[in-house]
């Protein structure tokens, strides 16, 4: 009990981050608004749905409650209102009822021409007049022993009772026509047939000689999906209902929005929400997504045609010759003729993940936006719940949109290389347009080389040539300079674009250290607005890849060269040469991975240890100033510089040389 | 000297008398019609119809040459027949002794029966043919043995239905292989040559004795040869294939070497749609899948042009996974499709019909796994079937295995497995083991207009090795094992029904097995495949140690009378049969069974697949009776995510003693850091039922644990009739570090002390006993629930003989079972079994009788039975019976 009472104990806030969020966001644009749901926003049940009908819309988390009554989520705080949770079942809701509503389905394994599909679901209706008769009587030959019942429940639930009987009352008195001998087998909705098909292993339950009326079975509570029940003897037989109950959390659930409408283009700035855990914190997670477009139809709908089992073919039109919608889809799929759904990939991106508190970085402007929800538990006593869900958007984009591309489109990981950076504005809506552009790079960049704007012609208008960046910050050419330099991107100014077709097209020097390293350009009509995001395409004639992505050749070592300058160095306090500089390359990680630069002798003994942590990919300058780990200079000699890095495919060492001299 | 030639002037006279006989018996027609080509000593060598001179008769009379009805009943032409004194003869079937047959070179083999012929004929509509007469079934059994030795060199061909037959473990081993199986062996050389058409492999023909034809099917052809190397060393080799064979097709193409050819089916239309689906290879994790960077097609047409999709702007269907900076993702159980449609308009490549083949390079990381399939490998509702192209070694999720993926599509069309072992006994002391196969899986882009098809082939290893000394009072063992994931003995069939088409998905019609899943090695295989003749019912491996197909468990069960309660949980019969808990033994993978209790649906490879280790123990006899050893194991999981890697110790003691007993010590200490879920099958027997298997989770209890094992067990004799056994088992599991699923220490302690004493009352022999079995139970997950429980039972048996055969038995028992009770007396788990009393009274008159060469055993009695439960109503029951038992012995 006191173990259960410090699980609920350890429920955590992971974060309320509005206040956080202004903070990370000196330049809250002033245009910039708010689309919220939950908390003070709109209602989740206005804005999307739940799939599978398996997420809770409670207004108080304190309302979810356990079979004792008492909070689950403890320490949630009531002041905020309007949550989202996975469903929670409770001990005494049977899950049947509602199989069809998610989307689930009740089958039997009999010839269409054998079953009323309307009688076969009346076994999960909870209507006690409807049942699924396969009683013996004169004048009817039928066949029971290996008649098996599947029940796609439509989504996942942590099962632990499942109960069937006859028709039991006044009016169906039935009772002697219970299942004499059956089996129940389970599946989880993970172990499927290759078709995706479920794939029960042996029977949960299996009775030969069944002698209860009312059949219920306990088991463990488990993760189940579909529910097959079978007969095992020739015996008739009727089953009015199938009851299953469950408990816990299911382990995923889904919130949808609707298609956002944002009447005009717009672009977006960071979301946001808080969240709130209970049961082990490893064992739940949430993510979020977002995908933008450009008409309200995400999805296309497709209908299967087929020539008796053989398929020749899909279409988008229906028996009526009517564009398939979303209602007309299901309304096909309830019937059992086969349909598909394929993005819309011309008008819409794909999903992208994104963090709490991070920008989203989505195609912009667009009209409309959908986001989605995913609870996933691993555990039937740990969730999660949402509210306060937020995101920035503005109204004011600085043009329609900004096509860029990169070139060279393949270049050697970690080597500096000149990149010739394109960007057409297209604005034929007479937008204000931008006087400031960002490009995003993987590393800081070690010069910008020209900044030059041409007409839709690529004729030069303007332009001004920097060179390196070693003066102080802004440097100033002309109607040009640049802002600001940092390791993640660089800023210009430049003189306001407004006019369709115009290129700005950029040349800079820096290094790619990862397959798909992205530049991506943000234009700002003023400092504090929401940028507009570029979007890699066909910007210009000039180059031809057409994205704003820079491949790498693609290797099989994450640890990049080692550089050390100069190869003998006097740390002797005159002043001169008195270090030596050392730069370490990492290739390819996407997530942090341990490193560590030594200074060894020639013995293998270390020396100095001169750095230790994580870094992705990048180059890293380290300095070495002759000093070993006790602080004293190190006798003269030949010490070698091991690099070292621990990624997941295992551990890669790099060696070098450098000599102390005095 | 005149004796002789008296002698022989006597046979010369015999001899002449009988030529001359022989003689005047052919000149009965032979003189009239000329030289004998049928009839009498009759020649069927086939040399085709001579030149009767005898018959050069010009006369226009027409007297047919006498053929059957003369040489068999003497019936002419020209006779009148009279029957009244030689009365007629009805035909008989000319038939009756068989056909005449004749070899490849036109030599007459034999007047018999055709009993089985396998040949394929190329190129040509159902050239593969298969006759198996009733007579292979009839006479034979379904078994054909052919066999000569000469020497030192034996040979035996055996065509037969379920030959066990093994190459090596690793490659083919089936206790029911249907086909040709050709051995060889002399003083240094063995060889085994295997042939059989698996996807028709068994039809025995009908009454019409009509041959499986097909024009498309999948052959097997394999073999092993084995060369003696000096005294100690042999040295092997082995090859295994299993193809598709059109008959359609010439001779050279398509051959078992080259992979196969498509069949008829796959061949038929030109693919219109290939899905790409790219997936987390370690889906639980939740992080770390799919990294998808980039991606392109290659089509290249019949022409040999070569288009890139990115030149012509065919681009696929992406679907699912969501996107990150440069890179599309699948994480969890998030699925990224992509969809290549060549029907679609906006397609401007080859036409579908010309596509010789087609090639995919993605540029891709982390933990992937990537399967494809089209709209011409599909299940039996159509519906496409992914197979596994390639999976991400290991669990990477920061992009340091980045890499460019390049594979061709086909439609599989043969596995080929071949290998070499070493094996060395008593070399240096050393017994010594090895084998390193190559699994070759064969693909070909299907196209109508092609005869020879462009193929893939995607390439995996598996090696072992054992080497182990005994070297008294030391010993030592070392094993070392690596399979690939994609490793695979198993092949489609083609050709199972009329039509050559496969379903992908349908494992019982169209996969057939090099290696079978056979874990309590019995005759049948423990899946059920096609051409197999039974599905195996019973799969309890270790359950039935004297191999009656019946649970040791549940003894007293038949399917004339099945019995549906467990032995140890059956009145009278639960004395001697103890719960599967108190079994012991050594539990390697850490899952909480008993190795060789074991079953799961793998092939029986001594390894299991993904797995890469090794495992080393040494060891001493301290004395003669105990062993002590200590060993380390360490295994990965090679493209999933686990380790098993385990210390451990391990002590043995085994003496009988006597005038005392026997007594067993068994200790194993480890400890274990197991990651890697060894999920089993099970055979388990809930109450009312006969037992089945079920599937048992590893709940992965040692991820970091320290684990201890001890048994001891006592059976003391040293009192005549008086029986005592004691077992004690003590198991524990420490965890090193929290688990949230995981209870920090878990337990069993089970305790059982039984006791029998026979003593004879008057003519009464009577066997009081007594059975205590105590358990505590702290179970790994914490959502099992814990029990302390003690049951004893008495009991007492009186057996009164009469006359001769007959006894009558009267059996008492009397149990008790409680739940130990917290300090408030409240049950430990209320949802376990309640505590109960039971008395059981029992009454039997057996006779035992010779009757019609039968021994007939009769049973009659009456069995009653009350419990009383704590929280339950009471329940009696009874049953009354009597039995007949006809046996052959006693």
């Amino acid at each position: 009990m006191a173990d259960s009472a410090g699980v609920r104990q350890r429920l955590m806030i992971l974060l309320v981050g509005i206040a956080a969020l202004t903070l990370s966001l000196p330049c809250l644009a002033q245009d910039a608004e708010t689309f919220s749901v939950g908390g003070n926003g709109q209602a989740w049940r206005d804005v999307g749905n739940a799939p599978g009908g398996v997420i809770d819309f409670v207004d108080r988390l304190t309302e979810v409650t356990d079979i004792a009554g008492e909070s689950v989520f403890v320490n949630a705080p009531d002041s905020l209102r309007g949550w989202i949770s996975p469903l929670r079942l409770r001990p005494d809701v049977n899950i049947s009822l509602g199989v069809l509503d998610r989307g689930g389905s009740i089958d039997v394994n009999l010839a269409s021409d054998e079953v009323d599909q309307d009688v076969l679901e009346g076994v999960i209706n909870g209507n006690h007049k409807v049942a699924f008769d396969r009683k013996l009587i004169p004048g009817r030959t039928i066949v029971n022993n290996g008649v098996k019942i599947e029940i796609d429940l439509g989504a996942r639930f942590g099962v632990n009772r499942i109960i069937f009987y006859p028709r039991m009352t006044e009016s169906f008195p039935f009772d002697n026509d219970f299942l004499r001998g059956y089996e129940l087998s389970l599946n989880d909705g993970l172990v499927l047939t290759p078709s995706g098909a479920p794939d029960f292993g042996p029977p949960v339950v299996r009775d030969a000689d069944n002698r209860d009326v009312r059949v219920e079975t306990v088991i463990e509570p488990q993760f189940v999906r579909f529910i097959e029940v079978k007969s095992t003897t020739f015996v008739g037989f009727e089953i009015d209902e199938i009851e299953i109950y469950g408990t816990g959390f299911v382990p995923n659930a889904r919130y949808l929005s609707e298609i956002l409408d944002f009447d005009d283009g717009v672009v977006w700035g960071a979301v946001s929400w808080t969240e709130i855990s209970t049961g082990d914190p490893t064992s739940s997670s949430v993510e979020v997504r977002f995908r933008s477009g450009r008409d309200p139809t995400p999805d296309v709908y497709f209908r299967i045609l087929t020539v008796g089992s053989r398929v020749t073919g899909r279409t988008r039109l229906d028996a009526s010759g009517d564009t398939l919608t979303q209602a007309s889809y299901e309304k096909l799929l309830r019937q059992g003729q086969r349909v598909e759904i394929d993005v819309d990939a011309d008008n819409w991106g794909t999903w992208q993940l994104v963090g709490n508190g991070e920008d989203l970085v989505l195609p912009a402007p667009r009209q409309f936006l959908q986001f989605r929800i995913d609870f996933t538990n691993q555990s039937l006593a740990a969730g999660r719940a949402i509210t306060d869900f937020s995101f920035q958007f503005g109204r004011n984009p600085p043009a329609d949109r900004i096509v860029a591309e990169v070139g060279p489109p393949l270049v050697e990981a970690g080597v500096s290389t000149v990149f010739t950076y394109i960007a057409q504005v297209f604005n034929k809506t007479g937008r204000g347009g931008f006087d400031r552009f960002e490009i995003e790079t993987p590393a800081r960049v070690t010069a910008v080389r020209s900044v030059e704007i041409q007409d839709d012609q690529s004729n030069r208008l303007s332009g001004a040539e920097f060179g390196d960046l070693s003066a102080p910050m802004p440097l100033t050419v002309g109607d040009f300079s640049v802002v600001a330099v940092e390791d993640d991107h660089f800023a210009l100014g430049i003189p306001r674009i407004v006019a369709d077709g115009t290129r700005l097209k950029i040349v800079f020097e820096t290094a790619a250290f990862r397959y798909g390293t992205r530049f991506r350009g943000r234009a700002f009509s003023d400092p504090s607005a929401l940028p507009l995001l570029t979007e890699g395409g066909d910007a210009t004639p000039e180059l031809v890849t057409n994205a704003q992505l820079v491949r790498v050749s693609v290797g099989s070592s994450v640890a990049g060269p080692l550089e050390i300058e100069p190869g003998v160095f006097t740390p002797n306090g005159d002043g001169v040469n008195e270090e030596a500089q050392i730069a370490f390359t990492v290739l390819h990680l996407l997530d942090p991975s341990p490193v560590a630069i030594q200074i060894l002798d020639l013995a293998g003994r270390r020396v100095r240890r001169l750095m230790t942590g994580s870094v992705v990919n990048g180059r890293f300058p380290l300095t070495w100033d002759g000093l070993s780990d006790s602080g004293e200079l190190v006798p003269p000699g030949v010490y070698m510089v091991a690099f070292e890095i621990r990624s997941d495919r295992g551990t890669e060492r790099r060696l070098g040389s450098v000599a102390v001299v005095y | 000297m005149g004796k002789y030639i008296r002698i022989n002037g006597w046979i010369a006279v015999g001899l002449s008398c009988f030529l001359w006989a022989q003689q005047a018996q052919a000149q009965d027609y032979g003189v009239r019609l000329g030289n004998i080509k049928r009839g009498g000593e009759v020649d069927f060598s086939p040399t085709g119809p001579g030149v009767l001179f005898d018959a050069l008769d010009p006369a226009v009379r027409k007297w047919y040459v006498p053929q059957e009805l003369y040489s068999e009943y003497r019936w002419k032409q020209w006779e009148y027949t009279n029957y009244s004194r030689d009365r007629y003869q009805r035909y008989v079937d000319t038939a009756l002794q068989g056909d005449y047959f004749y070899d490849l070179y036109g030599s007459f083999v034999t007047r018999g029966w055709l009993i089985y012929d396998w040949r394929q004929e190329r190129p040509r509509q159902f050239g593969s043919s298969i006759l198996k007469t009733r007579r292979f079934s009839q006479f034979f059994s379904k078994v054909i043995i052919a066999s000569d030795a000469k020497g030192q060199y034996h040979y035996t061909l055996t065509i037969g239905e379920q030959i066990r037959t093994t190459l090596t473990p690793m490659t083919f081993s089936k206790p029911g292989f249907d086909g040709i199986q050709w051995d060889f062996s002399a003083d240094k050389y063995e060889g085994t040559l295997l042939m059989a058409r698996p996807s028709r492999p068994a039809v025995i023909a009908g009454i019409d004795d009509i041959p499986d034809t097909r024009t498309s099917a999948t052959n097997l052809l394999g073999g092993r040869g084995v060369i003696q190397v000096g005294d100690f060393v042999k040295l092997g080799a082995t090859y295994v294939t299993a193809y598709q064979s059109q008959t359609l097709l010439e001779d050279v193409t398509g051959s078992p070497f080259s992979g196969g050819s498509l069949t008829t089916d796959q061949n038929a239309l030109p693919i219109s749609r290939i899905i790409i689906r790219l997936s987390d290879d370690s889906p639980e994790d939740g992080e770390g899948g799919a990294a998808l960077f980039d991606d392109e097609i290659i089509i290249k047409d019949v022409d040999g042009n070569v288009v890139r999709g990115s030149s012509i702007g065919f681009e696929p269907i992406r679907e699912g996974g969501f996107q990150r900076v440069g890179f599309l993702a699948a994480d969890g159980d998030e699925r990224i499709t992509l969809t290549y449609d060549f029907t679609d308009p906006s397609y401007l490549g080859p036409d579908r019909s010309v596509i010789k083949d087609v090639t995919f390079e993605y540029v891709i990381s982390n933990d992937y796994k990537v399967e494809m399939t089209s709209d011409r490998q599909t299940n039996e509702d159509l519906q496409p079937v992914f197979l596994v192209v390639e999976r991400a070694e290991g669990n990477i999720r920061d992009n340091s295995n980045q890499r460019v993926l390049r594979f061709d599509y086909g439609l599989p069309t043969s596995n080929v497995v071949f290998g070499f072992t070493l094996e060395a006994n008593k070399l240096a002391g050393f017994d010594f083991y090895a084998e390193f196969d190559i699994n070759k899986q064969y693909r070909k882009y299907p196209n109508v207009n092609l005869i020879d098809h462009r193929g893939t082939v995607d390439d995996s290893q598996a090696w072992m090795l054992n080497l182990s000394r005994n070297s008294y009072p030391f010993f030592m063992f070392l094993e070392g094992f690596s399979m690939d994931s994609d490793y695979s003995t198993r092949t489609f069939l083609s050709g199972t029904k009329a039509q050559a088409e496969i379903d992908y998905e349908d494992e019982l019609r169209y996969i057939y097995e090099f290696v079978d899943d056979n874990d309590d090695q019995d005759r049948r295989p423990d899946w059920s495949r096609f051409g197999q003749p039974l599905v195996d019912n019973a799969v309890f491996p270790g359950y039935d140690e004297n191999n009656d197909f019946i649970s040791d468990f549940n003894q007293n069960d038949t399917d004339d009378r099945p019995n549906l309660l467990p032995d140890y949980d059956e009145p009278f019969l639960r004395y001697h049969t103890d719960r599967p808990e108190f079994l012991f033994g050594v539990d390697m993978n850490n899952n909480g069974w008993i190795d060789r209790f074991e079953n799961d649906d793998q092939p029986d490879f001594p390894y299991r697949r993904d797995h890469r280790g090794y495992n080393l123990y040494v060891g001493a006899y301290i004395v003669p009776e105990a062993r002590l050893t200590l060993g380390r194991m360490s295994e990965k999981l090679i493209d999933g995510d686990g380790v098993n890697r385990m210390t451990y110790l391990m002590f043995t003691y085994d003496k009988d003693m006597p005038g005392l007993g026997r007594l067993r010590l068994f200790e194993n200490l480890k400890l274990a850091k197991d990651t890697i879920p060894d999920d089993l099958i099970q055979w388990v027997q809930p109450a009312n039922t006969r037992g089945g298997p079920q599937r048992v989770f590893d709940p992965l209890a040692a991820r970091d644990t320290w684990i201890n094992s001890s048994y001891v067990q006592l059976d003391f004799r040293r009192i005549p009739r008086l029986n005592i056994i004691t077992k004690l088992k003590v198991e524990t599991y420490n965890q090193r570090k929290k688990q949230s699923d995981l209870r920090g220490v878990s337990s069993f302690v089970g305790l059982i002390n039984k006791a029998d004493y026979t003593f004879d009352l008057g003519r009464a022999q009577v066997q009081p006993r007594w059975k205590s079995e105590f358990r505590r139970e702290r179970p790994t997950l914490k959502r099992e629930a814990a029990r302390r429980e003690l049951t004893e039972t008495l009991f007492l048996i009186t057996r009164f003989p009469v006359l001769h055969n007959t006894v009558i038995e009267l059996g008492l028992e009397l149990s008790r079972f409680a739940q130990f009770r917290d300090k408030g007396g409240v049950p430990v788990d209320r949802r376990l079994t309640p505590d109960s009393n039971s008395r059981v009274l029992a009454i039997q008159f057996s006779n035992s009788s010779d009757y019609l060469g039968y021994l007939l055993h009769v049973n009659t009695g009456f069995r009653w039975q009350k419990q009383t439960f704590e929280f339950l109503p009471d329940a009696t029951t009874s049953t009354v019976f009597t039995t007949a038992y006809a046996g052959l012995g006693r």
